[in-house]
């Protein structure tokens, strides 16, 4: 029983006959799984202890690592999307005006030859001057011929890119999402000749399809694991075609095959995490040759920039150069002023000078 | 249980989609959630708290904050999935066999407060004590007790005042107590 005074009443139910507010702290601490000052609140905060017991379950650590993978594989890539084609009316009736300037400047055929430009021409530019204002309306179909251009001219990862970004102007995130894997696939690894192959039909293909929507989109991303080239995926794929018929079936599949992607991609993060390291370690190896080979006082300035370890080369130059040096006639001043400095100018005149014979003992 | 200093570099690796990262936050913050929504009665709890994360991952690169801020946002999604995954399959009220809450937590609870050695409480014990809470007040306790938030994150989840949360916050303690008897 409690003689609190914030404590009820009475305890008929139905009535509010008492709603002073419990202290914040006591509040607090009956929700966070402290004891509360206010003995009335106690049981209420051990009964809610008790219920976050029972509701909280941590999953095990086959069910976490399965899921981050598909987590891990749902984040989106950060290549900004081209959001130039719907931004400012400012700057698409500044794009009018260039592309009228160009048309009336080179003429038709030189537009023409502009529609034929891929990314990284001079003229691709003007191209999508061009098709932002709807000349040469680039739609997605544009920009998978570009693509194909490209693939032409080596450039497959740039292809896949472009691909990927036209279809996700497009809403066709699946699509662009597994091609925008397989460039990252094709960057990592070096891309034969079938691999161009490969992307180059892929897009020709998708240049040529009308249809859009969620079985466009699996064809793509499918097509797009094989271009990447992942032997897990291929057995899935096949697996998929061979036994599934119902869409959720082929969704889990393809997600499962994009863990594995993302699997990879993950080793690879791995590799250039080690080189970093490595470049690192190196770095300090040419911080520590530095400073045990006193000798050679300008070849450490050129290639390190340390000046410290420097200083310690001339002092020793320095600590040789004073018994000897004193009274010479280009040598004398120096060698005393720079006893305890750092100038590696000390170093070479005095090497210069015994060569000569001169500077040795006093004159 | 949190990330603390891990928290940022866990953050921008979960941007760049390494698993590692979403282990992580997953680990740390997965059973909470799921606790929230099953303290809600939620339809299907895992594939809730899947539906979040996979939300979480897709909207990560709009995120921007701390830690705090960053467990306030999830649970702002999980809330919003439950409300949608009511109106789909409709509200289901925490209580069993048509017995009146209160009258099952008296049977259920009373009494057992005293029992240090129980360790939890079961099922129907849990939705006997929140089922007496109005839809308001469950929030505001379990977003509080289950996902350790502060009143200002509540709050935030619950697009409502601090002083709103506090005042739910008071009259769902008031009813516990009324509710689990004298017993101190």
């Amino acid at each position: 029983m409690t003689r609190n005074e914030n404590g009820p009443l009475s305890d008929d139910r139905g009535e509010m006959e008492n709603n002073t507010p419990f202290a914040e702290r006591d509040a607090d601490s009956a929700v966070s799984g402290r004891v509360p000052a206010n003995p009335e609140l106690v049981p209420v905060q051990r009964a809610l202890s008790q219920m976050k017991e029972a509701l909280v379950m941590e999953p095990t650590t086959e069910v976490i690592s399965a899921h981050a993978a598909q987590f891990a594989a749902a984040v989106p890539p950060t290549t900004p999307i081209p959001q130039a084609r719907h931004a400012s009316p400012w700057r698409r009736r500044a794009s009018a005006a260039v592309a009228v300037a160009l048309v009336s400047g080179f003429g038709v055929a030189g537009a023409a030859a502009a529609n034929e430009a891929a990314p990284g021409d001079a003229l691709y530019v003007v191209d999508q001057a061009l098709e932002r204002i709807h000349i040469f309306d680039g739609g997605t179909h544009e920009r998978l011929n570009e693509a194909d251009r490209l693939v032409s001219q080596g450039d497959v990862e740039g292809a896949l890119e472009l691909a990927g970004d036209a279809l996700e102007s497009d809403g066709e995130v699946e699509a662009a999402t597994g091609l925008h894997n397989a460039a990252l696939a094709v960057a990592l690894n070096s891309s034969g000749d079938d691999v161009r192959a490969r992307v180059s039909s892929m897009l020709q293909w998708m240049a040529g399809e009308d249809s859009r929507g969620a079985e466009f989109g699996a064809q793509v991303s499918e097509r797009a694991r094989q271009i990447s080239g992942n032997e897990n995926a291929n057995q899935n794929a096949n697996q998929n075609a061979n036994e599934n018929a119902n869409e959720n079936a082929n969704q889990n599949a393809n997600q499962n095959q994009n863990a594995n992607q993302n699997a990879n991609q993950n080793q690879n993060a791995n590799q250039n995490a080690n080189q970093n390291a490595n470049a690192n370690a190196n770095a300090n190896q040419n911080a520590n040759t530095n400073q045990n080979t006193n000798g050679d006082a300008n070849t450490n300035q050129n290639t390190n920039g340390d000046a410290n370890t420097n200083q310690n080369t001339n002092g020793d130059a320095n600590g040789t150069g004073d018994g000897t040096c004193t009274g010479d006639g280009t040598c004398t001043g120096t060698g005393q002023v720079d006893a305890n400095a750092n100038t590696s100018t000390y170093t070479n005149t005095y090497t210069n000078e015994n060569a000569n014979g001169r500077g040795v003992g006093k004159p | 249980m949190t990330l603390k200093e891990q928290f940022a570099s866990a953050l921008a690796a979960a941007r760049t989609g390494a698993p590692w990262a979403w282990e992580a936050i997953y680990r740390d913050l997965a059973g909470v959630v799921g606790g929230y929504l099953r303290g809600h009665g939620a339809p299907d709890v895992e594939d809730l708290v899947s539906e979040t994360f996979l939300s979480v991952a897709k909207d990560i690169h709009s995120f921007n904050g701390d830690e705090d801020a960053f467990r306030s946002w999830v649970f702002t999604i999980a809330h919003r999935r439950l409300q949608d995954a009511w109106r789909v399959h409709g509200r289901r009220v925490p209580v069993a066999d048509g017995e009146d809450a209160e009258s099952r937590v008296e049977r259920e609870w009373h009494g057992n407060v005293e029992d240090e050695a129980m360790a939890s409480m079961s099922t129907v014990e849990v939705e006997a004590l929140i089922g007496h809470l109005t839809a308001a007040q469950r929030d505001v306790i379990l977003l509080r007790v289950i996902g350790d938030l502060s009143v200002a994150q509540t709050a935030h989840v619950l697009n409502t005042s601090e002083g709103a949360v506090r005042a739910l916050q008071n009259r769902a303690l008031r009813d516990l107590r009324k509710v689990l008897g004298d017993d101190a």
